[in-house]
């Protein structure tokens, strides 16, 4: 089955389209706006975040896929439905519905957080059911039971910021730039992790939520307090205290269901620390459990995990209406 | 009118006290450096408006609409413009929501000189004083 994926549900523009047979998950397409020079090739100016840069990169991406244009070799559509930013979102699903339509093809509608949670599928080793899925990015920090394909709950979620959104922030604070998760990663290896005792919020509440707020106002506080107080060290501690949280949480969650498989996914899996540490705390623990990392290239938001997403969708015959479905901004898991 | 708080629950209850006043159709514009408490001040905020909705920080989304049990306001619009920098209203769909009486807008990080259509406006300014103590100024 050859599944097209769309995602424009935030700052990314992607297409992908990835070919399955069997366990073997191929990707002859794969693009994503933010790593090809589309204003530089198409012209005019891509505005960080505006569903208008969606506008202006969907077609060339799709013209630069080289996909046969009355849509020959693509089985089904898969498109993120939510969730996200309306007028971002409507360009992939209007897109992904003007093709359904004019092609006559079958359209599913994938959640954002499921799109992650498919993303180790990419890769040769599978996980098994059930699995728990720690989902962690700029806009999301969410502790997922999968207990079969398209089969959620979500036992866990940050109560203000994301990990991804602390990064970026506590990268700010230190001046080291954006994106704030590299940023603070290459620091960190700089300096000492142990220099400044950073609070590891809600470590004690007994549940499975974080709070990353009140980790970015103790940085934030310190550096008032010690102006010349090493970036190095900072950035280490603060990493130090942001991958301990989770993967305390993420374990005690592993404890409590007993999952077949542990799954790492969004743009702060491409963290090298909390890849290795979660890895490495799992197997001590739980040496049965298999751990499942996207490839570098799919912890971003990206359309492959979208299509890998819609392939199990498309084989529960989850089809949705091109003429009825419309975007949902606050789309939930479940 | 000043206010000094020294805890995120004092905090909260000025925010409480704010949407106390509101008859809907209010734009309220959170200013303050990182850490001073802006989501707090929106989760004190959206929870006195008789919203049972997780209050997230919108940085990366950009906007969370919260559903209010209220008489006269029935969502909250939660928009964040620290990763935005030349931004249009339209741009974030915004035209459904600006205007109606049914609707409040709370913004962090707001840039000056946006359109919020005549909608009166409410401004925040939020300021670290110590590790648990913030000003509060609403004018």
């Amino acid at each position: 089955m050859n599944i097209l994926g769309l995602e424009t549900s935030c700052d990314e523009t992607a297409v992908a389209l990835l070919q399955v047979q069997g366990d073997n998950f191929v990707l002859p397409i794969n693009l994503v706006s933010s790593q090809i020079n589309l204003h530089q090739k198409y012209g005019g100016v891509v505005p960080e975040v505006a569903a208008r840069a969606h506008v202006e990169t969907i077609f060339p991406l799709l013209q630069e896929s080289g996909l046969a244009a009355d849509g020959s070799g693509v089985d089904v559509i898969a498109v993120t439905g939510g969730p996200g930013l309306l007028p971002a979102l409507r360009i992939g699903l209007e897109t992904a519905k003007a093709l359904a339509f004019a092609w006559h093809k079958p359209l599913v509608a994938v959640n954002h957080l499921e799109g992650h949670i498919y993303s180790p599928w990419l890769s040769a080793i599978k996980p098994s059911f059930p699995a728990l899925a720690l989902i962690v990015s700029g806009g999301h920090t969410e502790i997922v039971l999968v207990k079969d394909h398209l089969n959620y709950q979500i036992v866990g979620a940050t109560r203000d910021d994301a990990a991804g959104e602390a990064f970026d922030k506590v990268a700010k604070l230190l001046g080291l730039g954006y994106p704030g998760g590299p940023a603070i990663a290459q620091q960190a290896q700089l300096g000492d992790p142990a220099s400044i005792p950073f609070p590891r919020p809600m470590s004690d509440s007994g549940d499975f939520d974080f709070s990353f707020s009140g980790l970015k106002t103790a940085v934030a506080v310190y550096l008032k307090q010690h102006p010349e107080a090493p970036v190095a060290d900072v950035a280490a501690s603060f990493q130090q205290a942001a991958v301990d949280i989770l993967v305390q949480k993420t374990l005690a969650a592993v404890k409590k269901f007993q999952p077949q498989a542990l799954i790492l996914g969004g743009g702060v899996s491409a963290n090298l620390h909390l890849r290795k540490t979660l890895g490495e705390s799992l197997t001590a623990r739980h040496p049965a459990i298999t751990y499942h990392v996207p490839n570098l290239e799919f912890t971003g938001d990206n359309a492959a995990m979208i299509a890998a997403a819609g392939y199990f969708h498309a084989q529960a015959k989850r089809f949705v209406n091109p003429v009825t479905l419309i975007a949902s901004p606050n789309l939930r898991l479940k | 009118m000043t206010n000094i708080t020294n805890s995120p629950a004092e905090t909260q209850q000025i925010a409480a006290q704010l949407a106390a006043e509101l008859q809907g159709g209010e734009v309220i514009l959170l200013n303050g450096e990182l850490g001073a408490g802006k989501t707090t001040f929106v989760q004190g905020f959206v929870q006195a408006l008789g919203s049972a909705d997780p209050v997230r920080s919108p940085t990366f989304t950009i906007m969370n609409i919260y559903q209010a049990d209220h008489p006269a306001i029935k969502q909250i619009i939660h928009l964040d413009f620290y990763r935005l920098a030349e931004t249009q209203l339209q741009d974030l769909g915004l035209d459904e929501w600006l205007g109606r009486r049914d609707t409040v807008i709370i913004a962090e990080w707001p840039p000056a000189g946006l359109d919020w259509a005549g909608s009166r406006q409410i401004k925040i300014q939020l300021s670290i004083h110590s590790e648990q103590t913030r000003q509060i100024i609403v004018s």
